[in-house]
């Protein structure tokens, strides 16, 4: 071994004695001295809170720093963050979603300058290139991804297994198992008819396989008015599946009048229904209240099983505000969030999967999605990239019309695109 | 008698600086106007305080409404937009007749059961005034509590739907919340189990200003029960009616909490207000603009309710 290559180890070995020192004996700071911002989202109603843990990690390896959090509960996050930003009291980052089909969406925020261009950090790598034009104006960059969300079924195999039911591979396979698990005194899917959230959720789901599957540009169609929501025979299709699957006895008694604890119950409960449609952290929490229960998450079927895909997404992201004084240290921050081995810590503790993660090593709830992931046999949330929050309520209103027969297919479509 | 000095030195000052006041020839004259202790521009601040907060807000939210703003960046003038498109909108009419249902059925009903309790426990029981705070108590709580308490009960699995069963009735069960018959009157059932207490408080104090003696009188001359409940007691509770007809009908009007606790509108609009309207266009669909024209013409609406039936109840001065 010759002096020279002796010496460059020599250099490096102690360049690595002098970080794991500098981490070792961090500076203490005063209250006064720390450098302090604030942090808003939504709150988070059951499990780890991943804000909360990537908050702890930061301070923890950067002490200048202290992260305020503030929560606010969902059904009005959106609006109280608008209003704090028009009013110039907001928080300097805050929990943002991708496109403009929810209040707190980052186009309609940027367009209206409330959100500082991050392009310098690393939110780049955490943003799928399908999903661009959710984050991005030109070549600015408003939003950071933070986790990888599967909207599907979330189901007790457990359950299923015991009636000897396997996960259906078609659409008419589901509602024959419909029918069986009718006659069993349960119900195969358990949904918050009266919640027009969930009902968004269902239909999203049902559209993947007859819109999004065959025709991933649909959105940037609808956007350009080359489509609509009316013309696509795609959409009445899914749509229609709704009366189909509820003619079959797929629902639970009440449909129209469930709510999201009709779900928690009935899927905790561990007896009462096989799925819910509910975001796939929902899996892990719900396997802490049920340990007999497997709850995984699963791809609806198609009407054939080459049609099925699965949506999955970057559905929740941070955002910088334009008028924040904090703006280095928040820079920081976002800088940290997209670390490797933060985005593991938050899928962990979300329940989510982790960005620019392995889609071979997934956690086991993702079993039944996971050739569907490795395969791209995906599509992202639709509404993301819908004109307004106001198409999205309404479809999931007309679902509920649906369920009552005070509707139509049609009168939902052509709402949805008055709505637009 | 006189005043001690240092009174008098006090209405001196007073008599100095109410400039007004100083050519009173006669001391009787000048006693009196010392003791004019208000002036008209005392209420100054208040008025401009009630002004700004009332009247300038809701000056500028009626401009809002000839704009197309979303709740945040600028916005552009739109002119009668925001009118022409509100009265072609088919959920607004809907939602205006669930409306006047559910303030016309709420004014009758709060008043008819607020005055069967107001008369039933206003002389002789001796629990009354336990069972006037137990009536009374539903007033003080929050409707948003009530009406999720509510939700509890008429949840496919809840109470309501139990109880059916266990009385053999399961027939009648069904998803109150969630049908599109029979949504609306869980909402009115709230609301006016809620609010019978407030009438009824109203009526009684309309109920202590009625003299005893009338009704003895009317009793001697053989007057029924009855008889004199509608000859007597009901003319003599004419200002309490007015003012909880009134009420009642503004209360129906404005009706949200009950609504957003209950239904949510739903199902696919059934229970839809104006005021659940006005919330969802503005801050769900974040059409600040749009909303506000529907605010304005709710509170035209409100306005023109309120009027006519204070015109209706006015007091004729036919027993006074």
């Amino acid at each position: 071994m010759s002096i020279k290559k002796i010496g460059l180890r020599g250099l490096v070995a102690l360049a690595a004695s002098a970080l794991v020192a500098g981490a070792a004996i961090q500076p203490a700071y005063a209250a006064s001295e720390r450098d302090t911002f604030s942090f808003l989202y939504q709150t988070v109603e059951a499990g780890q809170d991943p804000y909360k843990t990537l908050a702890t990690a930061f301070m923890a390896a950067n002490p200048r720093y202290k992260v305020n959090l503030q929560t606010i509960s969902g059904t009005t996050y959106g609006t109280t963050l608008r209003t704090q930003l028009q009013a110039g009291t907001a928080p300097d980052v805050f929990y943002t979603t991708p496109g403009r089909g929810n209040p707190q969406g980052i186009i309609e925020l940027a367009e209206a300058g409330f959100l500082a261009d991050i392009s310098a950090t690393r939110a780049g790598s955490t943003i799928p290139k399908s999903a661009e034009l959710n984050f991005k104006i030109g070549k600015n960059i408003y939003g950071q991804g933070v986790d990888y969300v599967v909207t599907g079924p979330v189901v007790n195999d457990a359950l299923m297994k015991e009636d000897g039911l396997e996960w259906p591979e078609t659409f008419s396979e589901l509602l024959t198992q419909c029918g069986i698990a009718k006659a069993k005194g349960r119900s195969f899917f358990v949904i918050a008819g009266s919640a027009l959230p969930n009902n968004g959720l269902f239909a999203l789901t049902l559209a993947g396989a007859s819109v999004y599957g065959p025709n991933p540009k649909w959105n940037l169609q609808r956007q350009a008015n080359s489509t609509t929501f009316a013309a696509t025979t795609g959409w009445k299709v899914a749509l229609d599946k709704v009366t189909k699957m509820q003619d079959a006895g797929c629902f639970q008694k009440g449909v129209e009048g469930g709510t999201f604890g009709t779900i928690t119950v009935a899927m905790t409960g561990g007896t009462a229904s096989y799925a819910g449609f509910v975001p796939s952290g929902a899996a892990v929490a719900w396997a802490g209240v049920n340990p007999k229960g497997k709850y995984v998450v699963r791809a609806f079927p198609g009407d054939k099983a080459s049609a099925t895909v699965v949506s999955a997404s970057v559905n929740n992201a941070l955002s910088l505000n334009a008028n924040s004084k904090k703006q280095t240290a928040v820079k920081a921050f976002l800088r940290f969030a997209a670390l490797p081995s933060s985005l593991e810590l938050i899928s962990k503790a979300s329940g989510n999967i982790q960005l620019n993660g392995d889609f071979t090593k997934l956690p086991a709830v993702y079993a039944g999605v996971a050739s569907y992931l490795t395969a791209k046999k995906t599509y992202a949330l639709p509404n993301q990239g819908w004109g307004s929050s106001a198409v999205y309520i309404t479809m999931g209103n007309g679902i509920q019309g649906l369920y009552t027969g005070q509707t139509t297919t049609e009168k939902i479509l052509a709402a949805m695109d008055s709505k637009w | 008698m006189s005043l001690p000095k240092t009174a008098t030195s006090t209405l001196e000052v007073e008599v100095s600086r109410g400039s007004r006041f100083r050519s009173g020839s006669s001391a009787s004259t000048k006693k009196k106007k010392n003791i004019h202790y208000g002036y008209w521009w005392w209420s100054v601040p208040a008025i401009l305080m009630i002004f700004a907060v009332h009247y300038v807000a809701t000056g500028i939210g009626i401009s809002y409404s000839f704009t197309d703003y979303k709740g945040i960046g600028s916005y552009n003038w739109v002119g009668f937009e925001n009118y022409t498109k509100l009265f072609k909108d088919e959920i607004l009419v809907d939602a205006l007749g669930h409306t006047v249902f559910l303030a016309f059925t709420f004014f009758i009903l709060v008043n008819i059961i607020g005055l069967a309790c107001a008369l039933a426990v206003n002389r002789s029981l001796k629990t009354r005034h336990i069972l006037r705070t137990l009536l009374f108590l539903p007033v003080v709580l929050s409707p948003l509590a009530v009406s999720y308490i509510f939700q509890f009960i008429f949840q496919t699995t809840g109470p309501l739907n139990s109880l059916l069963a266990v009385v053999g009735l399961e027939d009648w069960q069904r998803t109150w919340l969630a049908d599109p018959k029979f949504a609306i009157y869980t909402v009115l059932t709230v609301m006016v189990w809620q609010n019978i207490g407030f009438a009824m408080v109203v009526f009684l104090a309309g109920l202590a200003t009625i003299p005893q003696e009338i009704e003895e009188a009317a009793a001697i001359d053989g007057a029924g029960s009855f008889s004199r409940f509608w000859h007597i007691t009901l003319p003599l509770l004419r200002p309490a009616t007015a003012i909880s007809t009134t009420l009642a009908v503004t209360t129906g009007l404005r009706v949200f909490d009950q609504v957003a606790g209950l239904t949510g509108g739903g199902p696919f609009g059934a229970t839809e207000t104006l005021a659940t309207q006005i919330y969802m266009n503005t801050f769900a669909f974040g059409q600040f603009g749009y909303g506000s024209a529907i605010a304005f013409v709710f509170t035209i609406v409100v306005m023109i309710a309120a009027g006519l039936q204070l015109f209706v109840t006015r007091d004729k001065g036919t027993y006074s």
